[in-house]
């Protein structure tokens, strides 16, 4: 990976509006190696061929198959390096102790704005300086 | 009192700015009327929990698309739904059937 931006990153969600949108914020960031799943099990197939590289999965909780925590505790162990980041409507304290606590550097909760977004991906960049330096 | 939903309402902040924001939109406006519609089909046919999902999707993307109050709503339903208080989802869903409206701006 030569840039941060070159980093690729999958979006799961089961409602194409909000992947279209996440999608769109962070092409809008200067990422375009973006790939889209649209339930836990097609995200959890992407994220188990480990012969592509995966920097930023970012997973909604509420999918058909497995839940976006589900496929993350699955994935973790095949993508220790991976930045995985939750999203999800449901803002309960509970959820965002059992993401966080599960592996997940981040949570978003929806609706969500550009900054939240943006917020992340600075989190997830200033990470990966660290880790290359 | 029920409050009527606002033709027009903003997305959440710097959304408006994304070049394809705007057929984003369009398209959740498009599928608007049927998701409401299936809402009720799960109502009718008893199917609770899909219901509540069914909500709880719409209460995550509404506020990305300018219907805070819509998705407020959708919320209430999955709330009560998940409570077990069947009626008070029900007459919620009969809120969101009534105060529906075209977003005529985004439709533009």
């Amino acid at each position: 990976m030569n840039s941060l931006k070159d980093a690729r990153i999958l979006i799961a969600d089961d409602e194409g509006g909000m992947r279209n949108l996440l999608a769109s914020i962070v092409k809008s960031n200067g990422y375009s190696d973006i790939e889209m799943a649209s339930d836990g099990q097609k995200a959890l197939d992407i994220l188990r061929d480990t012969r592509r590289k995966f920097d930023i999965a970012m997973l909604d909780i509420d999918m058909p198959g497995f839940t976006g925590i589900e496929v993350m505790r699955m994935a973790l162990a095949l993508r220790p390096d991976c930045f995985f980041i939750i999203v999800s409507a449901h803002s309960g304290v509970e959820n965002v102790k059992s993401a966080i606590s599960s592996g997940a550097k981040g949570f978003v909760v929806k609706p969500y704005n550009t900054s939240k977004i943006m917020d992340i991906l600075e989190r997830y960049e200033r990470e990966a300086r660290l880790v290359k330096a | 009192m029920p409050t009527k939903l606002p033709s027009h309402s903003s997305a959440a902040p710097g959304l408006d700015a994304l070049p394809e924001f705007a057929a984003i939109r369009r398209t959740f406006e498009e599928t608007l009327p049927g998701r409401l519609a299936l809402l009720h089909q799960l109502a009718a046919s008893g199917q609770f929990e899909e219901l509540a999902r069914q909500a709880h999707m719409l209460k995550g993307s509404a506020g990305n698309f300018g219907r805070a109050e819509l998705g407020q709503l959708a919320g209430t339903i999955e709330q009560h739904l998940r409570q077990g208080d069947v009626a008070t989802a029900l007459g919620a869903l009969d809120h969101i059937d009534t105060h529906h409206q075209p977003m005529k701006g985004s439709l533009a």
